[in-house]
């Protein structure tokens, strides 16, 4: 008994102490990667990380020289698998790369457009340490590029794109944070085609490398948000642009804030108002008729007149209900470009054949057998606006100047 | 330890033999002669001659040539009483001439009817007695010619006043605090509780000391059991001294080997009122004013008797925060040990990188930095605890500036730690009772280790290993988690929240079985229920 027990403290004492810290790691012994871009060049994988400098972000009175140094630092190594070319990282990084606050993946759009995204999904949803919610991003430059453009306000710019995104997506909707789980599921979902929001570098982008840039107040260049590459299977087949991806929003009830410009009336083309969209649902239901499915798209939203420069009688129901027409039209317009471009690329952003799949299950094999299904489907577009208040004037400030309307 | 346990046993045995033969041997030869010189003799020799021991002989009193010896302990006793109740009314000459008596014996029980002005006075035959009584502080009568002598209560000497409580403060509630004194201790007890059924069973402990110990309870509402259960705990204690309620609480607690007091104590005699209203048992220990209470749950430990003197609402809140208080001095540091160094992913990022850059140049692991900053805190607080007064504002200064600022400036420690071992100790001292606190210290060491080797995972096994163990504890026959295992409903309304006054219907269910109403239902006060 006593034997037993002795044997067993040695056994607990001994599985806590020679385990020896296993795989415990210092704070000062990571380098914080804040995001990775993913290259190829010459048949190998170039794989670029930034990696965040503490010392020089957080603000600390004894840390030494902060605000000199630059925040952040890039590393890029080459190998013929990913992994390889990580590894390879470490003849160069002084401190193991901790990828767990990754939160960005940019990947080059030839990368995409040739050999797919498959292995990189493999890898990234592989490691303990990788997070499924970094932002996948695409780029027609070489990727290593963005990581390296400085950004005012953010001394991270991992995270400074994050943000940006997801403002975007809060006040635009017209990009979508696509997070690296959903982009695989979307990926291995055969009834729908993956996108993912494009970042381009706009201005000199050398200048902005420098850190002397953040001391002018004008930045040299910017990151922004541009088209939305679509996807077929794991590769690119295209883009679209900002009118067509909006249309996308529409289709796929991801609008929650948008501002639609609409001009007056056909008299007056130049004048324009803004309109807040506040709240909006986009209902999709695919009908059989007559052999072919009708897609019964039912768009409703509500919203504000946010700004005008016309002259009208807002106190009027019958000019409301004609601006509300005019705002139909044009939700109608950007949801048919994407429509034609979705055709024309045929890629399935929306997931319609998703839809079909669960309601028509038998038209939906037919249709996943044709080359381009998109084609066979005809739209049924039925947009109800409705302007809930003209926020707290009435009448536009046009009228005060030109009473006689 | 099986081992070791066996031969405790075999020992307490073979002790106890070993006093009962004494006892025996002295109870033959301990008569008291009939000749006082010879008596005296004894005295003086058994105490060796000690200079306290007034012995004061009166010679020709009432007309015999008898003579009278008064002894007592200088010191031990209230000299007024001795002046004016003793002395003078046997110097008294009034008596002298109306009262003549040839007989020792008659003499004796004259002074002991007639003459003494004390309450409690009693009879001496032996030895063994008659030093007793003095050691207590009694006044002994021997008179020359007889056998037997008087005790007379003369119990007094310098002793400390009530004063406030220094271990336990409260805002709103009593400041009277207990004393050294277990008389005046079991008064301020009874001055809250006026009742028949505050009985004391009174207890001798300590082969030399011959401390006084007294158990407290409310007959009727106290479980029998649990009563019966104490008193035969400390009939076993077999030891030379007691010298304060500490010593009971080893001799008699359920379990030694656990980090958690399964007996709380207290100084405010209102705690102690409390506590024996519900039925719980306390232990007075003459010679400190820590009383014992037993027994106890573990969440007894995070309630203080303001608690119920204070708004409902606030002292659920209270509670709530101790507890928690409670779990941050037992685990923080230990958390940020095992998410610093296991598991950083958890951190949001912008706080990782603004650690990170704190542990820039610092050379040791988080482990050690943990570890010596939390061993300075102990040495600086038992620094504080026995250092002379006058020094105190030094040894802040010195603790604050040195550990607080140059460690951190001199890139030793980092400042988050400093903050973490901060918020530690200032948590610690959250906790009403003391011993809870001690738990807490402790098992913080254990944590952190555990966290250094095996990251949360380690914290997490040490949780689960500490709750069953607390699950296993009992505080004499009390499971130590109820009410919540064993799991009472209607226990539950004084344990995490206090319900208000009205709706505590009833005393808790498992420490008394008997009597558990408290009071009638339907008393919450409302605008109607004024107009009757």
């Amino acid at each position: 008994m006593i034997r037993k027990l002795n044997l067993l403290i040695l056994m607990l004492a001994a599985s806590l102490l020679l385990n020896g810290c296993w795989d415990s790691q210092e704070l000062n012994s990571l380098s914080i990667v804040s995001a990775t871009s993913i290259d190829r060049s010459e048949d190998e994988w170039v794989i670029s990380f930034q990696v965040v400098i503490p010392q020089s972000i957080a603000t600390q009175t004894g840390g030494g020289a902060g605000g000199s140094q630059s925040p952040i630092t890039i590393f890029s190594t080459r190998g013929k698998t990913i992994r390889e070319a990580m590894q390879n990282a470490n003849l160069e990084a002084p401190r193991a790369l901790f990828f767990a606050h990754n939160s960005v993946l940019i990947i080059n759009e030839q990368v995409v457009r040739n050999e797919g995204v498959r292995q990189i999904l493999d890898f990234f949803l592989r490691p303990v340490e990788s997070r499924e919610t970094m932002s996948v991003l695409l780029t027609k430059d070489k990727a290593s590029n963005l990581l390296e453009v400085l950004i005012p306000l953010e001394k991270i710019t991992g995270n400074a794109i994050q943000r940006v995104i997801t403002q975007g997506q809060e006040n635009l909707s017209q990009v979508k944070n696509i997070k690296l789980i959903d982009f695989a599921s979307m990926v291995a979902n055969p009834y729908k085609s993956a996108m993912a929001p494009e970042l381009r570098v706009s201005g000199n982008q050398a200048e902005q490398s420098n850190l002397d840039a953040l001391k002018s107040t004008r930045n040299q260049a910017v990151l922004k948000l541009g088209d939305l590459g679509v996807f077929r299977g794991d590769k690119l087949v295209g883009w679209m642009n900002r009118k067509e991806s909006r249309g996308v929003a529409w289709l796929s009830n991801s609008v929650k804030n948008l501002i639609i410009v609409t001009p007056c009336s056909d008299r007056e083309a130049s004048r324009l108002s803004s309109y807040r969209v506040i709240q909006s649902s986009t209902q999709v239901d695919p009908k059989m008729v007559n052999g072919s499915v009708n897609m019964m798209i039912h768009i409703q939203t509500v919203g504000a007149l946010d700004e005008t420069s016309c002259t009208m009688d807002l106190t009027n129901p019958d000019v409301i209900s004609k601006l509300e027409d005019t705002i139909a039209e044009q939700i109608k317009d950007e949801v048919l470009a994407a429509w034609k471009s979705m055709k024309d690329l045929n890629v399935d952003v929306v997931g319609f054949m998703d839809m079909i799949h669960r309601k028509y299950p038998a038209a939906s094999k037919h249709l996943t057998n044709s080359e381009r299904p998109l084609q066979e489907l005809e739209l049924k577009l039925n947009v109800k606006v409705t302007v809930e208040h003209t926020n707290m004037i009435n009448k536009p400030f046009s009228n005060l100047i030109e009473p006689n309307k | 330890m099986p081992f070791f346990k066996r031969t405790k046993r075999t020992h307490s045995k073979t002790a106890l033999l070993h006093h009962n033969e004494q006892t025996v041997q002295t109870a033959e030869s301990s008569r008291l002669s009939d000749r006082l010189d010879q008596n005296l003799h004894r005295i003086r020799e058994q105490t060796g001659h000690s200079r306290d021991i007034i012995i004061r002989t009166l010679s020709h009193m009432f007309g015999s040539d008898c003579t009278l010896a008064v002894i007592y302990i200088d010191g031990l006793v209230d000299t007024l009483t001795i002046n004016h109740s003793i002395m003078d009314s046997l110097t008294s000459k009034d008596y002298e001439e109306k009262l003549h008596a040839s007989n020792p014996a008659e003499i004796l029980s004259i002074i002991k009817n007639r003459f003494l002005s004390i309450g409690s006075i009693s009879d001496l035959e032996h030895m063994e007695s008659l030093i007793s009584a003095m050691l207590e502080g009694n006044t002994v009568i021997l008179i020359d010619g007889s056998s037997r002598g008087i005790i007379a209560s003369s119990i007094g000497g310098e002793e400390r006043g009530v004063e406030e409580p220094q271990s336990q403060t409260v805002v709103r509630g009593p400041k009277e605090g207990f004393t050294e004194n277990i008389r005046t201790n079991t008064a301020l007890i009874r001055r809250k509780i006026k009742s028949p059924d505050l009985w004391i069973v009174d207890r001798k402990i300590g082969r030399i000391t011959q401390t006084d110990v007294a158990v407290m309870y409310l007959n009727g509402i106290a479980n029998d059991k649990i009563v019966q259960e104490i008193l035969n705990r400390l009939d076993q204690i077999d030891t030379d001294s007691i010298l304060e309620s500490g010593y009971i609480e080893e001799f008699i607690q359920d379990t030694t080997f656990t980090p958690f007091p399964t007996m709380t104590n207290t100084e405010r005699p209102d705690a102690i009122a409390g506590a024996i209203l519900e039925g719980k048992v306390a232990v007075l220990v003459d010679g400190t004013p820590f009383v014992l209470i037993a027994p106890i749950t573990i969440f007894k430990l995070f309630q203080s008797s303001e608690d119920y003197y204070q708004k409902f609402d606030i002292a659920t809140f209270l509670r709530l925060l101790r507890i928690i208080s409670f779990m941050v001095s037992m685990l923080l540091p230990s958390l940020y040990i095992a998410i610093s160094t296991f598991h950083q992913e958890m951190l949001p990022t912008t706080l990782l990188i603004s650690l990170a850059a704190q542990r820039e140049g610092i050379p040791f692991p988080a482990v050690v930095e943990a570890l010596a900053m939390e061993i300075t805190f102990e040495v600086l607080r038992e620094a504080g605890v026995r250092m002379p007064r006058a020094m105190g504002s030094a040894i802040s200064i010195v603790g604050a500036l040195v550990l607080g600022q140059a460690a951190v400036q001199a890139g030793l420690v980092s400042a988050a730690m400093v903050i973490i071992v901060a918020f530690t100790a200032i948590a610690s001292f959250v906790a009403p009772s003391v011993s809870i606190a001690n738990s807490a210290r402790l098992l913080r060491f254990c944590f952190m280790i555990l966290a250094a080797t095996l990251g949360l995972f380690g914290i997490m096994a040490g949780l689960i290993a500490m709750l069953i163990h607390l699950c296993g504890l009992r505080s004499f026959g009390l499971p130590y988690l109820t009410p919540f295992a064993p799991f009472i409903p209607s226990d539950q309304k004084d344990v995490l929240v206090r319900v208000p006054w009205w709706a505590m219907l009833t005393r808790p269910t498992l420490i008394n079985r008997n009597n558990a109403k408290r009071q009638k239902m339907n008393q919450r006060p409302s605008p109607s229920n004024g107009k009757k």
